[in-house]
């Protein structure tokens, strides 16, 4: 392929307009006015910046930007502790059928989701979870625990076994080791598992569409799709609540791209 | 052997046992609620055989139309974001300015709720205002009622998923290009490969663990496609965007179908494992080999 240098920055500029110019209508059209968006070219500036549909969408949303919160933190802590634990135990303490252990969790990383959907919901109204907020936690940890898994050990097989081996020395015993030595060296892994974990949980749809029947629990994914129902056509209604629905992921992902990037091939290639 | 070596259990049972029952105990209660006759409100454990699976290869319509959708979408979809992938992470491994810029804005729609950017481009797809056919009036081409048509709303969302999931491919390309020894390449330049044939012949052979790892995971991604379509179409018009994870939804949850939806999410379960499992085989064999 040979491509002269112009010809290079030219198709990187086009696969950039591609690629932005879906944000470009998002932000324009989310300061409108609906009067401007039915009269002047979607193409075009906002001759005034209107925020009223920020108004209508923040108060359609605002109740599932809570709900969404509430069940995304604890998930995520959850879901990274969990597999934090079990990196470790899988790379450190080096047991017989480690890999066949690691392997049967790694299997859930591949699952999809509508083969464990009606159990799932089955299963919360047995254990009385259903329509609570626990329901969309545990959930979130179950199948988060596979990634965070699979990010830890990729990290803890990158720490020399002989730090653990100064550890046993010194007479501390596993739990010692894994809190006093593995966890403050663990600061890089933990935040690779807890962005990604965090993206992941608040962007998801479909277990928020099973488990939040009840507006008191729905996520704001939920809402925003519902909002799209009920706003039929009120672009800049819309288009705002796109904005706020993606901007918490929008802004880890603008800070700690960096750390994105390894959690999604930590899940993709072999690190 | 002290003392230590059962401590592991601590560590790793509260995974295996939470992962044991949310996937192997729910797949198996899926399995098995698919062999019933639970089309109903009411749980009923009867046992019906293999007769859901039999009506839905016999005589459902929409279940063949989902098929034939999966199969056309996958495809165009698995190819498309691997060969663009594969072309924008070869023009960012050039040693080009502002890379990480370029990089950050390829990968900026995976890091965007399917349900937002279904919405938007539900907006820019719109026949009345949208962006897309403002621009064809601009350029005085037909309109298209993109979403609205039979034939246009599954390519249309064909390219809206391209878009969302592009960045995935590129960045697990530029892993695997950044892992070519600079050597072979210099080498395989003096002798005479170049363009297309060091392409072909060197470059593309040495990324083949990323193209198995990005078609597993845009295969595995096509055959459970769900938010995007429920979000632009719910299926519609007249099923041409419909798919199986969608109908499993409806049936399972909105007419309960339960045993009938069941089938469905064991059919998509089962292609899944087709090329999941020859994936994990492999991947279980390297890690074999490391330690």
């Amino acid at each position: 392929m040979k491509l002269s240098r112009v010809g290079v920055y030219v198709i990187l500029i086009v696969a950039t307009i591609f690629f932005l110019f879906p944000i470009y209508f998002l932000v324009v059209t989310s300061l409108k006015s609906l009067s401007e968006i039915y009269s002047t070219s979607s193409w075009s500036f906002p001759t005034h910046i209107d925020w009223s549909g920020f108004v209508v969408a923040w108060h359609g949303l605002k109740q599932g930007f809570i709900n969404s919160f509430e069940f995304t933190i604890p998930a995520v802590i959850f879901s990274v502790f969990l597999g934090s634990l079990g990196g470790f135990a899988l790379t450190k303490i080096r047991f017989k059928g480690a890999n066949t252990v690691f392997l049967f969790i790694l299997f859930g990383m591949f699952l999809p989701y509508q083969v464990v959907l009606i159990p799932l919901v089955k299963f919360m109204a047995t254990v009385h979870l259903y329509g609570n907020i626990w329901s969309l936690i545990v959930t979130h940890t179950a199948y988060g625990i596979p990634i965070t898994t699979l990010i830890f050990r990729n990290f803890y097989s990158s720490v020399p076994t002989s730090l653990i081996e100064a550890g046993k020395v010194d007479g501390a015993n596993v739990w010692q080791i894994y809190t006093k030595i593995m966890i403050p060296i663990s600061v890089p892994g933990i935040v690779v598992a807890v962005i990604w974990q965090f993206t992941n949980i608040w962007n998801n749809f479909l277990f928020g569409l099973t488990l939040g029947s009840m507006p008191n629990i729905r996520p704001v994914t939920v809402m925003l799709n519902n909002l799209k129902g009920s706003m039929i056509s009120q672009w800049n209604t819309l288009m705002a609540g796109a904005l706020l629905t993606a901007l918490p992921t929008i802004i880890v992902y603008l800070i700690m791209g960096k750390y994105f990037i390894k959690g999604l091939l930590g899940g993709a290639v072999k690190g | 052997m002290n003392k230590r070596s059962f401590e592991w259990i601590g560590f790793i049972l509260p995974s295996v046992i939470i992962v044991g029952t949310f996937v192997y105990a729910f797949i198996a209660w899926t399995v098995a609620v698919s062999f019933t006759n639970w089309n109903t409100l009411l749980p009923n454990w009867s046992f019906a055989g293999l007769s859901n699976y039999f009506s839905l290869f016999t005589n459902n319509l929409r279940f063949r139309m989902d098929l034939i959708n999966n199969f056309t979408f996958l495809p165009f979809f698995v190819l498309g974001s691997m060969v663009l992938g594969f072309f924008l992470a070869s023009l960012l491994n050039k040693g080009v300015k502002f890379e990480s810029f370029f990089r950050t804005v390829f990968l900026l729609p995976m890091a965007i709720s399917l349900v937002v950017s279904g919405t938007i481009w539900v907006w820019l797809y719109d026949p009345t205002n949208g962006a897309i056919d403002v621009l064809l009036k601009a350029i005085r081409l037909p309109t298209i009622n993109w979403l609205g048509s039979m034939s246009f709303a599954l390519p249309a969302i064909i390219i809206a998923t391209i878009w969302q999931y592009t960045g995935f491919t590129t960045s697990i390309y530029l892993a695997g290009l950044r892992g070519i020894p600079q050597e072979i390449i210099e080498a395989a330049k003096l002798d005479g490969a170049h363009g297309f044939r060091l392409y072909w012949n060197i470059i593309i052979p040495m990324v083949q663990s990323s193209t198995v790892t990005a078609f597993v995971l845009m295969v595995q991604l096509s055959l459970q496609m769900f938010d995007i379509i429920w979000v632009m179409t719910s299926g519609g018009p007249a099923f041409a965007t419909d798919m199986p994870a969608v109908y499993m939804f409806i049936a399972a949850f909105k007419q309960n179908f339960v045993a009938q939806g069941a089938a469905i999410a064991v059919i998509v379960f089962l292609l899944t494992l087709a090329v999941v499992i020859p994936y994990l085989f492999i991947a279980g064999k390297i890690t074999e080999e490391e330690s």
